[in-house]
This record gives C-alpha cells, sequence and structure tokens, in this order.
C-alpha cells in the first residue's frame, strides 16, 4: 500500500504525467520508503502485463465494410436532412399558427372569390398558384417518400435507426407519414372550398 | 508523420485518401479499445461502425479542439457507455479490492529476460486471460483503464472527457489495475512469476 500522500503520485510517474518538481519530491521519497517501492513495482508489473496484451486485429475487408456503412449511413442522413428542409420549406414557410390564419384567410377570400368571380370556369392566379403549390408539395412528398422508402430498403439495420434519429434529432413534431396526412388534409380542405 | 490535424484539413478540402489514413491509424485502437469495453464483438463491431459514422457526419465541419484521438475515442466512449447502459447484463463484476488486498511484489520482477518455451506459453496464456480479466473489470474501472491505454490520451485528458475530478480518475485506474493484480494471482498465479 501506497503512502497516503503519494498513491496518485505514483501513477502519474508510472504514466509520465508527473511534473517535474513533484517528481523529484517523489523520487526522494521513493529511495527513503520501501512500502511505496514495492508498490510502484506491483503497478508496473500490472501495466506491463496489461500493455502486453496485443490489440485486436480487425480484416481490413471488415473495416472497408464498416465504413462503408458508416459512409452510406452518413450520406442516407445529409440527404435526408436535405430532404427535410426541402419539405419544412414547403410545408412550414412560416410560422405554423401564422401559417394557419392565412390559410384560413385564404379560404375565407377564395369562397368569396368563387361565389363573385366572372371567370368561373377558368382558375385565378391565386387558384393557379395555389395548385401549382399543391403539386409541387404533392412532387416534394413523393419524393421524399421514395428517398426514404428507398433508403429504408436499401440500407441496413443501423441507416433505418440514423433516419429515425435524425427525424427526431430534426425535432421534427411528427413522423413523415403523418405530415403527409396532416397537409394534405388542410389542402384538401382549402381545395374543397375553392375549387 | 503528417499530424492527424493535417489529415482533417485534407479530408476537409475533399482529399478522401486522407481520411483513411486516419481511420487506419486508430482502427485496432478503436476496435480494441470497444470490445474490450462492450464485452461483445458483433455490438462492438455496431459502435465501431457508429462511431465513423458520427465522426464522417461532423468531420466537414470538425473545429479542433483538442486531440483528434480524444475527440474520436470521446464519441467511442459515450457510445459504449450508452450501450452498456441499455444492455445492463448480469457480469460477473470484481467487488473493488481495497487498498490492504494489494499483495507484496518483489521489484526484482522489472528484470528482463527472455523466456523459456514454456514461460512464453504461459504469458501467452496471461495475456489472454488478462484480455477476459479486463472485461470482468467494474465498467468505470474498465473505462479509464482502456482510455488510458488505447486513446492515448492523459489522466487529465481523460477527467475532462468524462467530466469528473482527476483523482477519481486515478483512483479508478489504480483499483483497476489492483483488480487486475488479484484476478490474476487468484486464477492464473503470480504475474510476477509469468512476466
Amino acid at each position: 500500500m501506497f503512502c497516503e500522500k503519494y498513491k496518485n503520485t505514483a501513477l502519474l510517474y508510472l504514466y509520465d504525467e508527473l511534473e517535474q518538481d513533484v517528481e523529484k519530491d517523489f523520487l526522494k521519497h521513493l529511495s527513503t520508503c520501501e512500502k511505496c517501492r514495492q508498490e510502484l513495482a506491483s503497478l508496473k508489473t500490472t501495466q506491463e502485463a496489461v500493455r502486453s496484451i496485443p490489440l485486436d486485429d480487425v480484416e481490413s475487408s471488415r473495416i472497408e465494410s464498416i465504413l462503408n456503412k458508416a459512409q452510406a449511413g452518413a450520406s442516407a442522413s445529409e440527404k435526408l436532412k436535405s430532404l427535410m428542409n426541402h419539405a419544412r420549406q414547403v410545408i412550414n414557410p412560416m410560422p405554423r399558427i401564422a401559417w394557419i390564419g392565412t390559410a384560413a384567410l385564404a379560404v375565407i377570400f377564395l369562397l368569396f372569390f368563387w361565389h363573385i368571380s366572372p371567370f368561373e370556369s377558368e382558375p385565378t392566379m391565386n387558384q393557379k398558384r395555389l395548385l401549382q403549390w399543391d403539386a409541387n408539395l404533392n412532387e416534394t412528398i413523393d419524393s421524399l417518400e421514395d428517398e426514404m422508402s428507398l433508403l429504408m430498403d436499401n440500407g441496413d439495420a443501423l441507416v433505418r435507426e440514423t433516419i429515425d434519429k435524425e427525424l427526431f434529432e430534426n425535432k421534427t413534431e411528427h413522423r413523415l407519414d403523418h405530415v403527409r396526412d396532416e397537409i394534405l388534409s388542410l389542402y384538401k380542405e382549402i381545395n374543397k372550398n375553392s375549387f | 508523420m503528417t499530424t492527424d490535424a493535417e489529415l482533417i484539413r485534407r479530408y476537409q478540402q475533399g482529399d478522401g485518401k486522407a481520411f483513411h489514413v486516419l481511420v487506419t491509424r486508430y482502427q485496432r485502437q478503436l476496435a480494441s479499445y470497444l470490445r474490450r469495453m462492450v464485452d461483445d464483438a458483433s455490438a462492438a463491431d455496431d459502435l465501431f461502425q457508429e462511431t465513423f459514422y458520427k465522426v464522417i457526419k461532423s468531420l466537414p465541419r470538425y473545429q479542433e479542439q483538442g486531440t483528434f484521438s480524444g475527440w474520436l475515442f470521446g464519441i467511442a466512449n459515450r457510445l459504449a457507455i450508452d450501450y452498456l447502459r441499455k444492455h445492463k447484463r448480469q457480469t460477473k463484476i470484481m467487488k473493488p479490492v481495497s487498498q490492504d488486498n494489494s499483495g507484496m511484489l518483489s521489484p526484482d520482477i522489472l528484470d528482463p529476460h527472455a523466456p523459456s518455451p514454456e514461460e512464453d506459453v504461459k504469458q501467452r496464456e496471461l495475456k489472454k486471460y488478462l484480455k477476459k480479466a479486463i472485461k470482468r473489470l467494474p465498467a468505470e474501472q474498465r473505462q479509464v483503464l482502456l482510455l488510458r491505454e488505447h486513446s492515448g490520451l492523459s489522466f487529465k485528458e481523460i477527467a475532462a472527457m468524462l467530466d469528473c475530478p482527476l483523482n477519481t480518475v486515478l483512483g479508478r485506474m489504480r483499483y483497476a489495475l489492483l483488480n487486475l493484480r488479484k484476478m490474476a494471482t487468484n486464477d492464473f498465479g503470480e504475474l510476477d512469476n509469468v512476466l
């Protein structure tokens, strides 16, 4: 057993992390303390024994495969992030409350416009914009879903787990299918009233 | 030898080979660390993959604060600890040894000598034994021991990584070595006679 004062010092000495002045003091102590010398020798033997254990060999093909999967996971994550950003831009271009308010106003406006428009057979500019937006949105969601299912189908467990994690790490409130349902139902509501 | 920082800079500028050099530099230490931490080769491989997945994801934005090795092992360590928390198993864990049980050693074992064939066999057995014995250490002791031996981090850096006082880290390390010695002595015979 080390003298209480030197138990940590001895370990730092053994691992060559002792500051010079403290080392001097420790060596001075060692020269007079048989107990600490023996304890240090004991620690050193164990340290050497531990260091003599060879590192695990990892087959290079195994490393290659692991790295490829990690790379695939990272690419999937990047892709997903950019898809999510894209989706968010379409889905949530402004704060949610403002968005719902605007949608409600749009419904009222379109309902009103529907009844007074002299060109009922032709979509108005606003309607065209909404139609276009709607088409873009569907396209985005479709491509998002395609990409997602592709990643899910082709990726291994890690990729799938990664995708799951990303969805939550990015504070996505809902899973994609819910997002899709929610947006589409809102759009249907608007479209039902306006077209 | 090209420094880690230089390799990272080259990778950030689009040199994929630089990343492979970086991986090659640390793969064995990292794989050994994880395999000895979680005691399940397949889980360790998954954690290895996830570590590099996180590295690949973050490396483009990586800014050096401390060493790459510290960052790499920090990621691996968090993943290993998470894994151990999720997969708490009834493993045979050594009761931490008290200082009274540390045993007395003779310093003459530090003298190097070429082993005879019998000694050589015994030494190889000891290495295998210790590899298993490390996995039986309490997780906190195993963590510090493996980080110090495989990551190249100092105790001070490990303390910062684990966010705990240096003395705690040193205490865990000391008990790790004492416990290993105790196990080896109980189950295998005196280390001094083998090394």
